[in-house]
C-alpha cells in the first residue's frame, strides 16, 4: 500500500446534547483538516458513514453540501461497525490508483441523544435475519450473549470470565480526554452490574453515544503522517446462525492486512480491536492469535493488554468505555493507534511505538476489516 | 426447490434447511448460491425438530410483543445450527426438541425449544412489553 493518514481527529463521546449527525462530522472533518494542516479545497473524494438517527440515501453529497465542499466523488459506505475501517480501506484504493490526492473519510452522530434507545435497539437489531432471527426479538445483545454463552461452554469458563476486558478498558479511558467512562470499575462492578441479555451484563456492553470521528487518506505524506502498510477485510457470513465461531474471517483479514505490510502481528507494538461487548474483543484477539483460546479475560486479568502488557490494546478506552456513537465508534481505535504512532498520548503513551494494527468487525463478527499502520521513519 | 415447502416463517410448523447437493453444505437459512463450493444447485428439505443446545442467553432488556425470554442456538441432528426461541429451563448441552408457538405482537409462529422428554407446558415462557 502507498497511502498516508496526514490527518486525524475524534470528538469526545458521551451524552452530549445539541449537535446533529451533520455536526459531529462536521466538527470532526474540522479537526481532521485542521491536524493535516489542508483546506477544505484540497479534499477530492469524501467517503461518509451512515448516520442511524439521521438516515438518508445520499449521506456523503448531504454531509458535502453542509460542511462547504465540491469534491469530485462523494459516497456513502455501509458494513456496520466496519464501516470507519473499509472506508479507509476503500480511501487508499482511490489514493493508490491516482485518482485522489486527498480523502476525507468521516463518521458521526447524535445516536444517543437523537433518537430513543429503544429506536436505537430496534434498528441495530436488523443486522439479524429478517424472517428467521429477528421476529424471534433478538437484539444485537442478544446475538452477541450467544456467542458469550457458547465461548464461555466450550472453554467451560464461568459467567463474569471476561469482566477484566472492561476493567482494563476503563482503565485506560481514565485517562484519555472525551472519554465517555472514566470512574474507576472492578470486575465485581462488572459482575453485578444489571444483566442485559445473560451472560452479558451492562458493562460487559459497549454504551450509545454522541461524537464524530474523521481521518485523511493521501497519496504522499505530509508531516506527521503515519503510513498504511497493510490493508485486509474478509467478509465469511452476514448472519449468526452461519457463522463459524472458530474462523468468522478476523484471521484471515488480519493475515491479509499483515502479509501486504510484511510483518508478523506479534511484532505489532500497539492494537486497536474492536470491543463492543467484552465477548467481542475476546473472540477477535483469541482469532487473530493475540491470547490463546478461552484465555483473554485471564490474559486481561494479569495486565496482558495493558500499556506496558505484552499486547497493549484500545489504550482509549475501547468502544466500552471512551464510548460508541455508530460508524465512528470503531474510528476512534484509529485515531488512537495514530496519536500513539505520533507520540501524542501522555501518560497513555508507549515508548518507542512504530507500528500499529487496528481491527473492526461489523454486524455478528460478519464484516472485517484489518489496518496494519507504521511510523515514518 | 419445492414449491409447497413452507416453514415457520410462513404458518407452517416445520423447520426447512438447505442443503448443497454437490458439496452437502448445509445452513439454516434460505440462499441459492453455496458458499462453500460456489454450486448453485441448493435445495430446501425438511428437517426434524430435535437438537443439542450449544448457546442460551436470557432477554432482560425486552423487545415489545409477547416473545420467548430464552434465545438459544442449537444444532439439529442434521448438523445445522437455527437460533430460536427456548424454555426457561434449557440449558447449554441439553438435547432439545422444538415446537411451534405464535408468539409476539403479531402471534406469528416461532420455534421454541423444550428439554427433550419434557412434556410441552401449553403456555411457553414469554414477556410482556
Amino acid at each position: 500500500v502507498t497511502a498516508w493518514i496526514t490527518g486525524a481527529a475524534r470528538t469526545s463521546y458521551g451524552v452530549q446534547p445539541g449537535p446533529d449527525s451533520l455536526g459531529w462530522q462536521s466538527r470532526a472533518a474540522e479537526a481532521a483538516l485542521a491536524d493535516a494542516r489542508l483546506d477544505r479545497g484540497s479534499v477530492d473524494v469524501v467517503i461518509t458513514g451512515y448516520s442511524t438517527v439521521m438516515g438518508h440515501l445520499m449521506p456523503a453529497n448531504l454531509f458535502a453540501e453542509h460542511f462547504g465542499l465540491t469534491p469530485s466523488v462523494a459516497f456513502g459506505l455501509s458494513a456496520g461497525g466496519a464501516t470507519g475501517l473499509a472506508m479507509v480501506a476503500t480511501a487508499c484504493a482511490w489514493v493508490e490508483s491516482g485518482r485522489a490526492d486527498h480523502v476525507l473519510v468521516v463518521a458521526g452522530e447524535n445516536r444517543a441523544s437523537g433518537q430513543s434507545r429503544q429506536t436505537s435497539t430496534q434498528v441495530l437489531a436488523q443486522v439479524g435475519h429478517a424472517s428467521y432471527e429477528v421476529p424471534l426479538g433478538g437484539t444485537v445483545p442478544a446475538y452477541y450473549a450467544l456467542l458469550a454463552s457458547q465461548y464461555l461452554a466450550r472453554f467451560d469458563l464461568p459467567d463474569g470470565e471476561l469482566a477484566g476486558l472492561a476493567v482494563q478498558m476503563r482503565r485506560h479511558a481514565a485517562l484519555t480526554p472525551g472519554a465517555q467512562f472514566v470512574a474507576e470499575i472492578s470486575e465485581v462492578d462488572v459482575m453485578s452490574s444489571r444483566p442485559v441479555a445473560e451472560p452479558l451484563r451492562l458493562l460487559d456492553c459497549c454504551p450509545v453515544s454522541d461524537g464524530g470521528a474523521a481521518v485523511i487518506v493521501s497519496r504522499a505524506p505530509l508531516e506527521q503522517s503515519i503510513e498504511i502498510a497493510g490493508v485486509g477485510q474478509a467478509n465469511r457470513h452476514q448472519h449468526l446462525s452461519v457463522l463459524d465461531s472458530s474462523a468468522s474471517g478476523a484471521a484471515d483479514a488480519a493475515r491479509r492486512a499483515t502479509r501486504e505490510a510484511g510483518i508478523g502481528l506479534r511484532e505489532i507494538d500497539v492494537f486497536g480491536i474492536y470491543d463492543s461487548f467484552t465477548v467481542t474483543v475476546a473472540m477477535l484477539l483469541e482469532e487473530l492469535g493475540l491470547a490463546d483460546r478461552g484465555k483473554s479475560g485471564a490474559e486481561a486479568r494479569a495486565g496482558a493488554f495493558d500499556i506496558d502488557g505484552r499486547t497493549p490494546m484500545n489504550t482509549h478506552g475501547g468502544l466500552l468505555s471512551y464510548g460508541h456513537p455508530g460508524v465512528a465508534g470503531g474510528m476512534a481505535h484509529l485515531v488512537e493507534v495514530i496519536m500513539q504512532l505520533r507520540g501524542e498520548r501522555a501518560e497513555l503513551q508507549l515508548p518507542d511505538c512504530g507500528t500499529g494494527y487496528v481491527h473492526a468487525d461489523g454486524g455478528v463478527l460478519s464484516a472485517h476489516v484489518g489496518l496494519v499502520l507504521r511510523r515514518s521513519r | 426447490m419445492s414449491e409447497s415447502l413452507r416453514d415457520w416463517t410462513e404458518g407452517e410448523s416445520r423447520l426447512l434447511l438447505w442443503r448443497c447437493s454437490t458439496c452437502a453444505h448445509a445452513t439454516a437459512l434460505p440462499h441459492v448460491g453455496c458458499p462453500s463450493c460456489g454450486g448453485t444447485s441448493v435445495a430446501a428439505m425438511e428437517a426434524g425438530t430435535t437438537a443439542r443446545c450449544i448457546a442460551r442467553t436470557a432477554l432482560h432488556a425486552r423487545a415489545s410483543g409477547s416473545l420467548p425470554v430464552v434465545l438459544v442456538l442449537a444444532v439439529l441432528d442434521e448438523g445445522v445450527v437455527v437460533m430460536a426461541g427456548a424454555d426457561a429451563d434449557v440449558s447449554v448441552g441439553d438435547r432439545v426438541r422444538a415446537r411451534f408457538a405464535p408468539l409476539g405482537a403479531e402471534e406469528a409462529l416461532v420455534p421454541v425449544f423444550s428439554r427433550e422428554g419434557d412434556v410441552p407446558s401449553l403456555q411457553c415462557q414469554a414477556i410482556r412489553s
